[in-house]
């Protein structure tokens, strides 16, 4: 089978890079195409809106007229949930990753570079992010953000946006120790300290030759990091903060588990899908440390 | 000095302990709803303004936090304020003694159960590589590895619990009482945390035994002329290594908040039900206390991994001279 | 080897770092054992059980475990003396009397005498400074007219002897002795509890077959012993209760409790219409007997007029005509209620469909809409809805049903985050909320009377109704009694829409097979209380046979 990329290369000296993608690259990629193709045109889909409910069709099995993949016992479509189910669960994964990553990238090569204070209370803000609980932060966020003032509802902020924010809290420490380690270890470089001493600015050494070492690790580390987070989305689903119920894979999931005796369909189908996506989400992760593999052990 | 860096790091480690508490405390201020209220919304105001002075909460939050953190020093968790006011409450601590034990023996089981199997499943594969064993198990591990932990106890629950009916669904029960019931209720719940665990720590361990036994073979490459510097620069430059203690971090946080979702599903009632209710119900003291202990077990769990890796580290640089 | 350890450090280190705890377990409660044992699954986290508490009516059942109420309702839904031995009234409703029964002993060996009575009143008027006043207090204050000091109090409640409390109440109020059954919640303590102040969280000595064991400190369970002393006989004279120990577990999940049930692991569990399918497939299961209560219970949005939206008679009208209760009974409770179009059993007073096919509210989508184009002229705002959830999935499920209705109308919804069921219901009543969504428990009782008339509850809480008479009506019909203004009341309640009905249920009681004597303990006033009852069920006489 060739899912898995090969990650063995006999001695590092000399091996020519991979010639030819494996077979998983193309699979997975297609797969994330899908995804965010759902999520960006579902709304033109010819299926029924994600949250009607078809009262006279409860739980509807796989395949039944009108309802491809069924109905939960609400009347929802699944596979209408699913498609919308996309748009929210990468939406907030991508982003709050992408920002996180961002952040935390500039914190941590900048802290890197620089030394001295700065890295001191970067590291410092680091170790104490990671301290709190990313349960506990979130159900404190949604409770305070997205609890809404009874005067004036629309004060609230939505759901999601609060869910994002509280995940690219998360995401900023972990991937911002990553880079100030891998900045850490490129700053001692020869080429760079060759670069110094011909006095060359801090800030290109830090654009020509940190930056362009750092992102690859830092982008094998963010694949892993979205698929953990759509995981997580999920979790909080179950616990009540996630998003609404049935607007993202994971609280379709939380929303359907008390049928899953019944209508097992309802709550296994949205569990496939999530592990589908983080299992292409962790192709690319790893294929792209591997990647860096290879060019590490031929310099 | 070594031991003016413990020193260092033990004050850093107080620092972050403090820090993470204050901004909890404070955050946790900012909380709608009103405790008071809630427990006595018909109350007169010198009802209240009782109730408020007697639960402490009628100083400011700065007052508040270093009154919680004087006795949290003394070994006061707090108390689980009820309507009746300070006597009538429940003692955090003796909540605590029921669902903290709990929460800490899963962690314990599951690290112990993932390890076990997950070390020598990474060496075998290794050792394998390339093989189609090897290949084969690695797609199986890299699948199983992408399930969500809930959903692997969501079915367990289902398939073993009631229609194999082989184990009991909900519930915990303490070893002291019967030990073979306490592993019976602990089986589900470990499985569903352990299987993810196992499939990413055997692969990453797979990886790092694979870069290793290639690094023995650069050893003898060395050994016909390439300098030891450089053999240190590529050690110390092995963004993979970071990568993958960074991908075994994720997995640890998600495991944390994994396990609270688990908890739930399992009726485990352990600390992550107590610190989820805590927070709907604005107990702040059991919050802040509670979110001590995490933040005092992570602190804890990285200074050990700080003195370990200096122990076990330069036994090995020593070994490669 | 040792680079093994390179990549696995923070694994070896984790587990140093966890195996520094060792195994302290603490004896938790038990796990059910057989027989003498009996293991109860229930949906609702542990509450106070204090005068001040309100808990939800799975906690009520343990509560009504331990403490008792001086009247109860049989299984025709007729208020009979309990702990009392009699109750007897004026002609004009404002003297009552009540004769308690003789050699009744608390948990902690104090007797049941007129004085206890008479410490419990005081709590729930709150004038027990242990204990400050809550929701219940507003109800008594109610019935004696206002009473903030204990000279006043002993001016309208004395004990004439021993064992008989006299009532005096400046107003007439029919149903006085039904306050003392409030579907479980007015129980009497010993006098030593209520001076206690952990009374209801920790502690609590009532009458009841059982006893605390252990309460409190585990959220999630609750363990109660058999009192050897307890009142009640079995119909054979027999002692009671026949269990030794009863367990209270908490799982929020009705599907987990399902599982457990039909396992075997747990004896008896409850459920609310809105865990159908649980149900319905609980009906296959030969080994396990459903016991339904009769469809007495009206869930209701009940709206807070003191702020927008609902402050706005056509806002309140889009909602109510808004919400299809047809599709709401079907989706939330999949066959197990009925769509309710007025509140209350068939047979309340309040209920303006005796008789007939009248109804108080109808579902229709072209007019909810015209309502809320109506709110938009007046307001020049759309109507945005906030519904509160508690921390079921069924509670979440029902209130989206709604939300969907809402858009449906044009109106925007949303839901909040859930919280517990009590501080939802408190959070209501602090006019935090746009809405509350209650069970009217009312059964036969219009005991909710109360809840609507001016004096009380109006100048404290969200009941305030924006039609001036309407509160009037009310105070009348309480002080009267008469069915007829009742009605008439009812009718502008839902007119206008402060009220809304949705759908009417029962509660379910599902036992294992082997579980005997469930609702079989005969009451001393004659007749039985039902099974599956407003107060929960009686399970004095349960046994588990294997």
């Amino acid at each position: 089978m060739c899912f898995t990329p090969s990650s063995t290369r006999v001695s590092g000296a000399g091996v020519a890079s991979v010639k030819r993608a494996p077979v998983g690259l193309y699979l997975a990629s297609g797969w994330l195409l899908v995804c965010l193709f759902s999520a960006v045109f579902g709304d033109f889909f010819p299926l029924p809106k994600w949250d009607e409910f078809d009262y006279d069709n409860l739980g509807l099995p796989l395949f039944s007229e009108g309802h491809l993949l069924g109905t939960d016992y609400d009347g929802s479509d699944v596979l209408s949930g699913l498609v919308h189910g996309a748009r929210t669960s990468l939406g907030i994964s991508f982003t709050a990753v992408f920002i996180g990553s961002v952040i935390g990238g500039l914190l941590g090569i900048v802290s890197a570079y620089r030394r001295g204070w700065v890295d001191s209370v970067v590291t410092m803000y680091f170790n104490v992010s990671l301290a709190i609980p990313t349960i506990v932060l979130t159900l404190v966020m949604v409770a305070l953000f997205a609890t809404p003032d009874i005067g004036d509802p629309s004060a609230g902020w939505p759901r999601e946006l609060v869910l994002i924010i509280s995940l690219t809290l998360v995401i900023i420490p972990i991937l911002g120790r990553l880079a100030r380690g891998s900045a850490l270890s490129w700053s001692g470089r020869d080429f760079v300290l060759v670069a110094e001493s011909i006095g060359m600015k801090k800030r290109s050494i830090l654009w020509t030759h940190i930056i362009p070492n750092v992102l690859p690790a830092m982008m094998s580390v963010a694949f892993l990091a979205a698929g953990v987070v759509i995981v997580i989305e999920g979790g909080l689903a179950i616990l009540g903060v996630g998003a609404n119920p049935g607007a993202s894979w994971g609280s379709m999931l939380a929303k359907n588990r008390g049928e899953l005796a019944i209508a097992p369909h309802t709550t296994l189908v949205p569990a496939g899908i999530i592990a589908l996506t983080v299992m292409a989400l962790n192709y690319f992760g790893d294929y792209f440390r591997l990647r860096i593999d290879d060019r590490e052990s031929r310099i | 000095m070594r031991f003016q860096v413990a020193i260092r790091n033990l004050a850093k480690a107080a620092l972050v302990l403090f820090l993470v508490t204050f901004s909890i405390s404070i955050l946790v201020r900012f909380l709608p709803g009103d405790p008071i209220e809630i427990l006595m919304p018909f109350a007169t105001e010198e009802g209240r303004a009782a109730l408020r002075a007697e639960l402490g909460l009628d100083v400011n939050v700065v007052q508040y936090y270093f009154r919680w953190l004087s006795d949290l020093l003394r070994g006061d968790f707090g108390v689980w304020y009820a309507s009746t006011g300070d006597g009538g409450g429940v003692p955090v601590r003796s909540m605590l003694a029921i669902a903290l034990p709990r929460s800490l023996l899963i962690m314990l089981y599951t690290m112990v159960v993932s390890l076990v199997f997950a070390v020598p499943l990474g060496i075998f594969l290794a050792y394998r590589a390339e093989t189609r064993t090897d290949r084969t198990i690695s797609n199986v591990l890299f699948t199983i590895s992408s399930i969500p932990n809930f959903a692997i106890g969501l079915g367990l629950a289902f398939v073993v619990g009631v229609q194999l009916d082989l184990l009991p669904v909900i519930g915990y029960v303490p070893f002291a009482e019967s030990p073979s019931e306490h592993f019976k209720s602990l089986v589900m719940p470990l499985v569903s945390l352990s299987v993810g665990l196992v499939a990413t720590f055997s692969r990453l361990l797979r990886v790092d035994t694979i870069a290793t036994l290639r690094e023995d073979f650069v050893t003898m490459a060395s050994s016909k002329g390439l300098s030891n510097s450089w053999i240190l620069w590529r050690h110390v430059l092995r963004p993979s290594s970071s990568t993958l203690m960074t991908s075994a971090a994720l997995q640890m946080g998600a495991l944390i908040g994994g396990a609270v979702v688990i908890e739930s599903i399992f009726a485990l009632n352990g600390f992550g039900m107590l610190l989820a209710s805590a927070i709907a119900t604005r107990q702040y003291l059991a919050i802040q206390s509670l979110v001590a202990l995490i933040a005092i077990a992570y602190i804890v769990f990285n200074l050990i991994v700080d003195v370990l890796y200096a122990i076990v580290d330069p036994r090995v640089r020593g070994g490669r001279g | 080897m040792k680079h093994l350890f390179r990549g696995g450090r923070r694994k070896v280190a984790a587990v140093m770092a966890v195996a520094l705890v060792a195994s302290l377990s603490h004896v938790a409660p038990a796990a059910a054992a057989r027989g003498d044992d009996i293991l109860i699954l229930i949906g609702e986290k542990d509450s106070g059980w204090c005068a001040q508490d309100s808990p939800g009516l799975d906690q009520i059942i343990a509560k009504n475990a331990v403490a008792e109420t001086l009247t109860i309702m049989n299984e025709k839904g007729k208020i009979v003396p309990y702990l009392a031995k009699t109750v007897e009234n004026s002609a004009d409703y404002k003297t009552w009397k009540i004769t308690l029964r003789e050699g009744i002993y608390f948990h902690d060996g104090e007797e049941l005498t007129a004085a206890t009575v008479l410490a419990n009143l005081a709590a729930n008027l709150g004038l027990n400074p242990l204990i400050p006043g809550s929701l219940p207090a507003i109800a008594w204050q109610d019935n004696f007219g206002g009473v903030t000091s204990l000279a006043q109090f002993a001016a309208k409640a004395q004990a004439v002897s021993k064992y008989v409390v006299q009532f005096n109440l400046p107003a007439p109020r029919p149903l006085f002795n039904e306050g003392w059954f409030a579907n479980g919640r007015p129980v009497i303590w010993s006098t030593k509890t209520l001076q206690t102040k952990a009374c209801g969280t920790t502690v609590g000595a009532g009458t009841g077959p059982f006893k605390i064991k252990s309460k409190g400190v585990d959220q999630f369970t609750t363990l109660l012993e058999a009192n050897t002393n307890y009142w009640r006989k079995d119909a054979d004279g027999k002692r009671l209760p026949k269990a030794a120990t009863v367990t209270f577990k908490v799982v929020q999940d009705p599907a987990q409790r399902r599982n457990a049930l039909t396992k075997g692991q747990a004896d008896i569990s409850t459920f609310g219409a809105a865990a159908g399918p649980q149900l319905n497939e609980m009906r296959k299961n030969k080994d396990l007997v459903i016991f339904a209560g009769e469809r007495s219970t009206t869930w209701s949005f009940h709206m807070n007029t003191t702020a927008p939206p609902f402050n706005s008679k056509n806002a309140r009208l889009a909602f109510s005509y808004a919400i299809d209760r047809e599709a709401l009974a079907k989706v939330v409770a999949k066959g197990n209620a009925d769509p309710a179009y007025c509140f209350g059993a068939s047979y309340h007073p309040y209920n303006l469909s005796q008789g007939g096919t009248k109804k108080c509210v109808t579902s229709n989508l072209a007019k909810a809409k015209e309502y809320v184009a109506a709110y938009k002229a007046e307001t020049g705002k759309t109507l945005e809805v906030l519904l509160p959830i508690n921390e079921t999935a069924e509670s979440a499920k029902a209130n989206q049903a709604v939300c969907n209705m809402l858009k449906k109308a044009g109106a925007g919804c949303a839901l909040m985050p859930p919280v517990t069921s009590t501080a939802l219901i408190l959070r209501g009543f602090a006019l935090r909320q746009q809405v509350s969504w209650f069970n009217v428990v009312a059964g036969y009782s219009p005991a909710f009377a109360d809840l609507f008339s001016r004096k009380t509850n109006l100048e404290l809480s969200g009941f305030r109704f924006t039609n001036p008479g309407l509160a009037a009506c009310f105070q009348t019909a309480l002080e009267t009694g008469a069915a007829a203004k009742y009605k008439e009341c009812a009718a502008v309640l839902h007119g206008e829409a402060y009220w809304v009905p949705t759908y009417t249920e029962g509660g379910f009681v599902v036992a294992r097979k082997a579980v005997t004597g469930l609702g079989e303990t005969p009451l001393p006033a004659g007749g039985k209380r039902p099974v599956v009852g407003l107060s929960g069920f009686d399970f004095a006489s349960v046994k588990v046979s294997d």
